[in-house]
């Protein structure tokens, strides 16, 4: 028995020891991305896929849009604040704030199903986050670092082309999407509207906690914060519930002062701009971030 | 409670340090140790279910007794009757009565009458399957006198729920476990090695083979109606390698675990995959329930000695009650019937028992004749897969002819992914070159350390790299 729990303990401690190695390599060159792709930034455009979908960065003078679709807000803070130690420059965010923003789908998360698709979005999270994605749970906290340290050490190795040469490769980074889609399909905005407000539990606790925490890191590191409302089609604005309009509006006026909101809700498009019923295409995405420049010149300067 | 999960990472080595360190003196607290922390394992699903195995067990136990101090053959066919019903009866309860029910109230509306069938809203048992099989065998072997009756209440228990093969098997014979249960273990170094390096095994093999290819076979399964044919192909491959990876994994990390205390447990699979003929296949794949099915199914109908047309019905049966086995749809059966059809070719010719040994004995690589026998079973594999994945029989068809009708290559290469073609290279050269012979451990056993080692450290970071991150459950579960 003693040889056989020496030996075991010797392979254990090997193993460990080329795991460490790796994440240690992994840490470096992630942190070398990324501080390559966000030192000249001052610009961040944030939020989930209507933000990725609805801002082109290129129209906007120093910006950078790093939105991730299905980007809960507890993400996005954390994703803020690791990449707020790169680059102390940052002057603006938008981020985009919709209707479903406020959705307990969002909710889902935190529990198991969810967790499978977020678990890349781990190598943002610093030892609080983790310990906040996983319900204040230790157990599942140490679970999560373990597939963090995992996913990191995966994600090195499987480089595309061996090459760094997006940060998508290793963390879920997000991005502009060009896209020329264009389905106004009944069905399209059934399933959207199931999803954003039919979800088991209405509204998510979690969602306007980070939004809030979100509002308060940039109030305290004197970023302007931006929300933006994305126009959606008539079809699927008809849609939305009075309860989550009755929220989303308490919501804004509680960030009185401390957040300059832009509704373009109403903004009016063509049938043609719009990828779906609640996101835009790349035409949309240009005319309405010209719109955001138009009205707030001072800080999109092209 | 998964193998492949953090809790039973915890669950192992504590069972592990109390039944060798606190329990080891005594076997009766060993027994009721396992009997305990095997319930424990199995109420990690639903607490609510024990109840059941707590009283298949019961009902056995007492009903090998009874058998056993009978004279009468009336009795003891009552009680072996009592035994089979109860274990039958909670299968078709839980398992098969939505079936034919629904299937019923289909019958009768091709007949143009409208039925409304009566359903259970109930959910399947974990492993059920596995475990009312595992006692039927030990009822079936007192009434045939193979097999004394215990009359330790906990050794039985323990012997039904014993947690590594619980769920999933293999399925023991009590003639070979039960009696594990009654006598002293004593751990050797050599059998905890050799039980760690099976669960590693297993582990690559679930983890990494089974879960990943499992994310290819959903995506190629969805959209089967407008991809071309050879990703089709490639997603029956994949399917072939996530069901076996998936199984073969498991019942590796249960004999390696059982090891760990002691206890061997039946060989389930020896490398299917390099089968030269379907019956070759079928003798290493699910060891366990093919065995099963020939000791207490086929031999008793008269197995192969019989005239052809009793040989062909009983050949038919036995695939078609194990493709049921599996589940209670069409899909099953259909699996099963086509495997019958491409056994029986072999056994009208007698060519079922030509390739009884390994492939390739004592050479490194086979000859060109093997790798086309080898090519041609596993397609014929792969095609009875597509019905065992399938949602129903018109989806098995309609993907089996978009390979022919589809065109061909595809746009991309998304699924033929690089990481694909090295995990199942790693499967294939372990596989070939040390799982193929019989006495696979002992050569790793007498390998030399240092090819030893670096080998089983890569295989564990390609686990720990290429494993899918969510614990994944065991496909065979369901069954």
């Amino acid at each position: 028995m003693k040889k056989f729990l020496l030996k075991l303990l010797i392979n254990i401690l090997i193993v460990a020891t080329v795991v460490l190695a790796l994440k240690v390599i992994s840490t470096y060159k992630s942190h070398r991305i990324l501080r390559n792709l966000i030192k000249d930034h001052k610009v961040l455009i944030m939020g989930d896929s209507h933000a990725q979908a609805g801002f082109n960065p290129s129209l906007i003078k120093g910006a950078i849009n790093i939105a991730h679709y299905d980007e809960s807000y507890l993400f996005s803070y954390y994703k803020l604040k690791k990449i707020s130690r790169y680059n102390n420059n940052i002057e603006t965010i938008i981020l985009s704030f919709s209707y479903h923003n406020l959705s307990g789908y969002f909710e889902e998360f935190n529990n198991e199903r969810f967790s499978s698709s977020a678990i890349s979005y781990l190598s943002y999270l610093d030892t609080e986050g983790l310990l906040a994605f996983s319900g204040n749970d230790y157990f599942k906290m140490i679970k999560m670092y373990f597939h963090k340290v995992r996913h990191d050490i995966s994600k090195l190795l499987l480089l595309k082309n061996g090459r760094h040469s997006s940060l998508e490769d290793i963390e879920p980074w997000g991005g502009f999407h060009i896209s020329n889609r264009n389905n106004l399909e009944t069905p399209v905005l059934n399933k959207a509207i199931l999803k954003h407000y039919h979800s088991p539990q209405q509204f998510s606790i979690n969602q306007i906690k980070y939004l809030n925490k979100i509002v308060k890191y940039c109030h305290e590191s004197n970023i302007d914060l931006i929300l933006v409302h994305t126009p959606k089609h008539y079809k699927y604005k008809e849609c939305v519930t009075e309860d989550f309009k009755i929220e989303y509006n308490n919501t804004i006026n509680s960030f009185f002062n401390k957040v300059t909101f832009i509704d373009g809700l109403n903004y009016e498009l063509t049938n043609s701009d719009f990828g779906d019923f609640d996101h835009l295409n790349s035409s949309g995405a240009n005319i309405f971030t010209s719109h955001l420049i138009k009205i707030n010149t001072k800080l999109f300067e092209n | 409670m998964l193998f492949n999960s953090f809790e039973y990472a915890l669950f192992l080595p504590i069972v592990f340090i109390l039944y060798w360190f606190v329990t080891n003196k005594n076997l009766k607290a060993q027994n009721l140790l396992l009997l305990v922390v095997s319930y424990v394992f199995y109420g990690w699903w639903d607490w609510r279910f024990l109840s059941l195995i707590a009283f298949s067990s019961l009902v056995d136990y007492i009903a090998g007794l009874k058998i056993e101090h009978s004279d009468k053959r009336s009795t003891r066919r009552l009680f072996l009757t009592i035994s089979l019903l109860t274990n039958l009866g909670f299968l078709g309860v839980f398992k098969y009565f939505n079936f034919f029910s629904q299937s019923l109230a289909d019958g009768f509306g091709q007949l143009g009458y409208t039925l409304h069938p009566l359903t259970l809203d109930v959910v399947l048992p974990v492993g059920i399957s596995f475990y009312t099989f595992q006692t039927m065998s030990y009822s079936i072997d007192v009434y045939r006198k193979k097999l004394e009756p215990t009359k330790d209440i906990i050794a039985f228990f323990a012997y039904v729920s014993f947690f590594p093969q619980l769920v999933a098997g293999p399925i023991e014979r009590a003639t070979n476990l039960l009696p594990q249960f009654q006598k002293k273990r004593v751990f050797t170094y050599e059998q905890g090695a050799t039980g760690m390096r099976q669960i590693l095994w297993g582990l690559f093999k679930k983890m990494v083979i089974a879960d990943n290819c499992a994310v290819m076979v959903d995506q190629i399964f969805d959209n089967y109606e407008s991809l071309p044919g050879s990703v089709l192909i490639m997603g029956s491959i994949y399917f072939a390698l996530q069901i076996y990876g998936d199984f073969s994994g498991y019942s590796d990390i249960a004999i390696g675990t059982a090891r760990l205390f002691g206890f061997n447990l039946m060989t389930n699979f020896r490398t299917p995959y390099f089968s030269r003929d379907m019956a070759e296949f079928w003798r290493r794949w699910h060891i366990s329930l093919s065995t099963w099915f020939r000791d207490y199914l086929y031999i008793p109908l008269g197995g192969s000695r019989v005239n052809t047309k009793h040989a062909i019905r009983n050949t038919f049966i036995i695939f078609i009650v194990s493709g049921f086995w599996h589940g209670a749809n069409w899909t099953f059966i259909a699996w099963g019937a086509i495997n019958a059809i491409y056994f029986i070719p072999l056994l009208l010719t007698g060519y079922n028992r030509k390739n009884v040994g390994t492939v390739a004995e004592n050479r490194h690589l086979p000859s060109p004749k093997e790798i086309i026998q080898m090519g041609l079973t596993f397609a014929l594999t792969c095609i009875a897969w597509v019905f065992f994945r399938a949602e129903n029989i018109t989806e098995a068809y309609s993907y089996l002819s978009n390979i022919i009708s589809h065109s061909f290559l595809p746009d991309n290469f998304y699924y033929f992914h690089p990481k694909f073609i090295f995990i199942i290279g790693v499967l294939l050269m372990l596989e070939w070159f040390v799982f193929r012979h019989d006495d696979a451990f002992e050569r790793i056993n007498n390998t030399t350390t240092w090819l030893r080692k670096p080998v089983y450290i890569a295989l564990t970071c390609i686990t720990i790299v290429f494993m899918v991150v969510e614990a994944q459950s065991f496909i065979y579960f369901q069954f």
